[in-house]
């Protein structure tokens, strides 16, 4: 006898597909965004988008940077064309100086690399944002070269010579911060 | 004498105190003390931290996600909306209160004219990135404040021209009563694109808020 099962609800077929995702999209948006609730309304933004496509994402072979390629791409859309919003045109979050801030008080034993990372971040939010997604993508979140061509839509090429001129730039920038936290001590 | 290839091995092994031999070769070599460097900034993004989202996060987001793409079909461009909004508008509001005997107000606006005994000019800077053109400002009173010749009316709308750059609006604001600290909200829409600001005022006889940069109050 064969017992017949019922078909999965879309809604557990999705969750059981994106929910292991979640943390790292999350993570990606704060990237992008900087800001902690602006990360979760991109994140369910997308999802949203993303639900009544269940059996297309069942199909898709590495659903992680699948899914950052949505989230980066719906990102863009939002803060860099802001094709709904004709009052600013390209306004890119600024580095998040509050999260090192707060963990500066709590964290002393961490305080010199944490200093040196809000530098960095701040030097971050000032580069072209074509680097600065190389950088986040491939240097801070780990990804290879080729996955990261993939998100961005680029070629390796472009990629390599994006992080090369990148990490220049943020090196001098960190030179020069550190030497400003420095002097004011 | 330590070659190039054995103090990049050593580099990349990041032991707490770099070896003399180590020292000596990166004095005398660029390449090396570049690598270093190079190095140096990789570890720090690699470790770079992000906050972990707020509790419930996997449940809300899947919950509301699912919930909006089913029952809600302007959902999606709701939030979308919002986020475009909130990215886009670059409006700051700084409020400045006379400390003392109130001085005459700068008539600004269609709001503020000559200043009556008694009353208080609230001066509000509001910082735009752009010129927007026709943009509508919407103050909403607290129920003990009153804007000077518009006794019994808390919500006033009007369209103006902000300048990019900061544009002043000083409101002639008359106390009601005593009642307790409240804000006054500020909305300002363009285009469709909105964002808004509440700011808060002290409520009570000459209570002082000088100078109080009201950036951070709530996004649309």
């Amino acid at each position: 006898m064969t017992f017949l099962r019922w078909p999965k609800r879309p809604e557990d077929r999705f969750t059981a597909l994106v929910r292991p995702h979640l943390r790292l999209l999350h993570r990606m948006a704060y990237r992008w965004t900087q800001n902690n609730d602006e990360a979760e309304d991109l994140v369910q933004d997308i999802l949203t988008r993303l639900f009544p496509r269940v059996d297309e994402l069942e199909r898709v072979d590495k659903l992680g940077p699948w899914l950052v390629r949505v989230l980066y791409r719906r990102f863009v859309d939002l803060y860099r064309r802001n094709a709904n919003s004709p009052i600013d045109d390209s306004v890119e979050p600024s580095g998040d100086d509050a999260l090192f801030d707060e963990r500066l008080t709590v964290e002393s034993e961490q305080l010199e690399r944490l200093i040196l990372q809000r530098e960095l971040n701040r030097a971050l939010s000032s580069i072209d944002s074509g680097w600065r997604d190389v950088v986040l993508l491939h240097d801070v979140e780990g990804y290879a070269v080729l996955e990261v061509a993939e998100i961005l839509d680029l070629s390796v090429g472009t990629v390599k010579s994006r992080l090369h001129r990148a990490r220049k730039k943020l090196r001098l920038a960190l030179e020069t911060g550190t030497k400003t936290v420095a002097e004011s001590c | 004498m330590m070659h190039c290839r054995q103090a990049q091995q050593q580099l990349e092994q990041l032991k707490p105190e770099n070896e003399p031999d180590l020292l000596a070769h990166l004095r005398r070599c660029h390449d090396c003390r570049e690598y270093a460097e190079d190095l140096r900034v990789a570890r720090l993004l690699r470790t770079m931290p992000a906050p972990e989202p707020e509790a419930g996060f996997e449940s809300r987001v899947l919950r509301t996600a699912i919930s909006q793409s089913r029952g809600v079909p302007q959902g999606a461009n709701a939030v979308g909306w919002k986020l475009a909004t909130a990215a886009s508008l670059l409006l700051a509001i700084f409020l400045a209160l006379p400390r003392q005997a109130p001085t005459p107000a700068e008539p600004v606006g269609q709001l503020a004219g000559t200043v009556s005994p008694g009353v208080m000019p609230v001066t509000l800077a509001l910082k735009s990135g752009r010129d927007l053109a026709g943009a509508k400002i919407r103050v909403v009173m607290p129920e003990h404040l009153e804007v000077d010749g518009f006794e019994n009316q808390r919500d006033l709308q009007w369209r103006t021209d902000l300048k990019a750059g900061a544009n002043r609006l000083t409101l002639p604001i008359r106390q009601r009563n005593d009642r307790g600290n409240d804000v006054i909200l500020i909305e300002i829409e363009h285009e469709g694109a909105r964002r808004e600001f509440r700011v808060p005022v002290p409520g009570g006889n000459g209570a002082v808020l000088q100078g109080q940069d009201a950036q951070g109050m709530q996004k649309i």
